[in-house]
């Protein structure tokens, strides 16, 4: 124990993290893809000012942007069990509460909690495509999905990639709290493997490494994706 | 052809139409004139139901709208006999040249992709723009953006095309083509409703002129 950095046993515990990093990713993944999906329908909802459904998204919005994920992730950890149970005794069903692994409390919260930044992002591009375009296409008759989805839609997608894609970044990154709800992911791995050897500071390091490769790997993918979908725009060469 | 009777619009306490009386044969090219926000726009937009009128009734050829009970699908048959091309084009961004011209057979007269395309290059060589068919409309000029909105137009076969100062917020140099792509669908028949102070375009085009002022048409003539 006289090293104050030990590299070789830092690169030895490589393995034994990475081994979760599929744990890490499944669970980001899942939560991507709800979060976006949440967020889109989130988003129509308020673009479309559906009534009451459009006020709760609101009130879900401010509570989610106003509160901590951490906070949101032990509260939806401790919450939904009770919430189960309180149905159960409620309404006399028998869903198994106990036997709920805990990663899928932690794509619940997660998911919820990013659907409310992306559902900002998306509703904003929406609207950032012009009311013109809209009357363009009632003007030759197209229905509103229609309109939506041939015109507005995409170019709102190419609007909100860039943000969206910072989102998913984050999210990746949120990933890293979940140790706290006891799924045993990348953290939770090398905080065992840590207190073995009392070696922090190498499990971490590798942890961040692993985190940080993830993350420019997501976003070179979002960048080329990027150069697809704005190929109708005319910018200035850089 | 078209059968305007006492259309009123207000937006809030601003009465804009006052009950406009307005009727337009087939073949005439009627231009619209009148002061900055005497409501020619307005009555334009009504006409294809992008702002819906509070009172009065529209007709065009067999699609009838009373404003006090309106459905979708009446409005819907107003706009299939209608098309519009815009003061500022509105060409959907994401849609090249031809696209935008065939968007609107695609997916609201369901052609088949191939025959959508032939028409569409159809319209796009009458307003001269064959070759810009793969641009975009950020890569257009405004005057060649605004021969497209014209192809786009005529390609989902209206009775009418309503002209919304199609070439005010074009540079001068552009104007000239676009008056001439107007002048030429103008000669083949096309019945047009043009708001314009284009001078040149009322008086070598327009078979009439219509004045719209506080509200109502006050006084209709030819060019003259
Ligand atoms: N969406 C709207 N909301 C509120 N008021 C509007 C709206 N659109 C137009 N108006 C008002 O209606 C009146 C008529 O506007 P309109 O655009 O029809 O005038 P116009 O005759 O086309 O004028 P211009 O020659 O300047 O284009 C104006 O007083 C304008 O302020
Ligand atoms: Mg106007």
């Amino acid at each position: 124990m006289g090293k104050i950095f030990d590299i070789h046993y830092m690169l030895s515990t490589i393995p034994e993290i990475v081994k979760y990093l599929p744990v890490t990713l499944k669970i980001a993944l899942w939560s991507g893809v709800i979060a976006l999906i949440l967020g889109f329908a989130v988003a129509m909802v308020r673009v479309f000012r559906v009534r009451v459904l459009s006020q709760i998204c609101v009130v879900y919005i401010y509570c989610i942007s106003g509160t901590p994920a951490m906070v949101q992730l032990l509260v939806a950890y401790y919450g939904i069990p009770l919430l189960l149970r309180g149905l159960n005794e409620s309404l006399g069903t028998d869903w198994n509460v106990t036997g709920i692994p805990a990663s899928v409390f932690a794509v619940a919260a997660l998911s919820l909690n990013s659907a409310a930044f992306m559902s900002e992002t998306i509703r904003s591009a929406i609207l950032s495509v012009e009311a013109g375009q809209m009357e363009a296409c009632y003007s030759v008759n197209m229905t509103t999905m229609q309109a939506m989805r041939r015109v507005v839609l995409p170019q709102a997608f190419a609007v909100a990639l860039p943000p969206l894609g910072n989102s998913l970044i984050s999210l990746l990154k949120e990933t890293s709290l979940i140790f706290n709800i006891s799924v045993i992911e990348m953290m939770a791995a090398a905080k065992i493997v840590g207190a073995r050897s009392f070696r922090f500071f190498e499990v971490y390091i590798v942890v961040a490494l692993i985190y940080w490769i993830c993350c420019l790997a997501l976003e070179r993918i979002l960048i080329l994706l990027e150069r697809r979908v704005r190929k109708y725009e005319r910018r200035a060469v850089k | 052809m078209i059968e305007v009777n006492g259309l009123k619009k207000s937006y809030g306490d601003n009465e804009v139409l006052r009950g406009v009386d307005f009727s337009v044969k087939k073949g005439e090219i009627v231009t619209l004139i009148g002061p900055s926000g005497a409501g020619k726009t307005t009555l334009l937009r009504t006409l294809n139901w992008l702002d819906a009128p509070k009172a009065g009734t529209i007709r065009i050829d067999d699609a009838r709208v009373d404003a006090s009970h309106v459905t979708k699908r009446q409005i819907r048959s107003l706009r299939e006999k209608t098309a519009m091309v815009f003061q500022h084009y509105n060409l959907f961004a994401n849609r090249t040249a031809l696209q935008n011209v065939t968007e609107g057979l695609i997916t609201v007269k369901k052609m088949n992709r191939k025959q959508a395309e032939s028409k569409g290059k159809e319209m796009l060589d009458r307003v001269g723009l064959l070759d810009k068919a793969d641009a975009y409309p950020a890569f257009l000029s405004g005057g060649q953006q605004q021969r497209v909105g014209i192809a786009r137009a005529l390609a989902v076969d209206p009775s009418v095309i309503l002209f919304d100062e199609p070439t005010s917020a074009l540079d001068p140099e552009w104007v000239g083509e676009v008056l001439g792509v107007m002048n030429e669908i103008a000669s083949d028949g096309m019945t047009m409703v043009v708001v314009s102070h284009e001078m040149r375009f009322v008086r070598s085009v327009a078979t009439r002129v219509a004045f719209l002022d506080e509200g109502v048409i006050v006084e209709e003539g030819t060019p003259e």
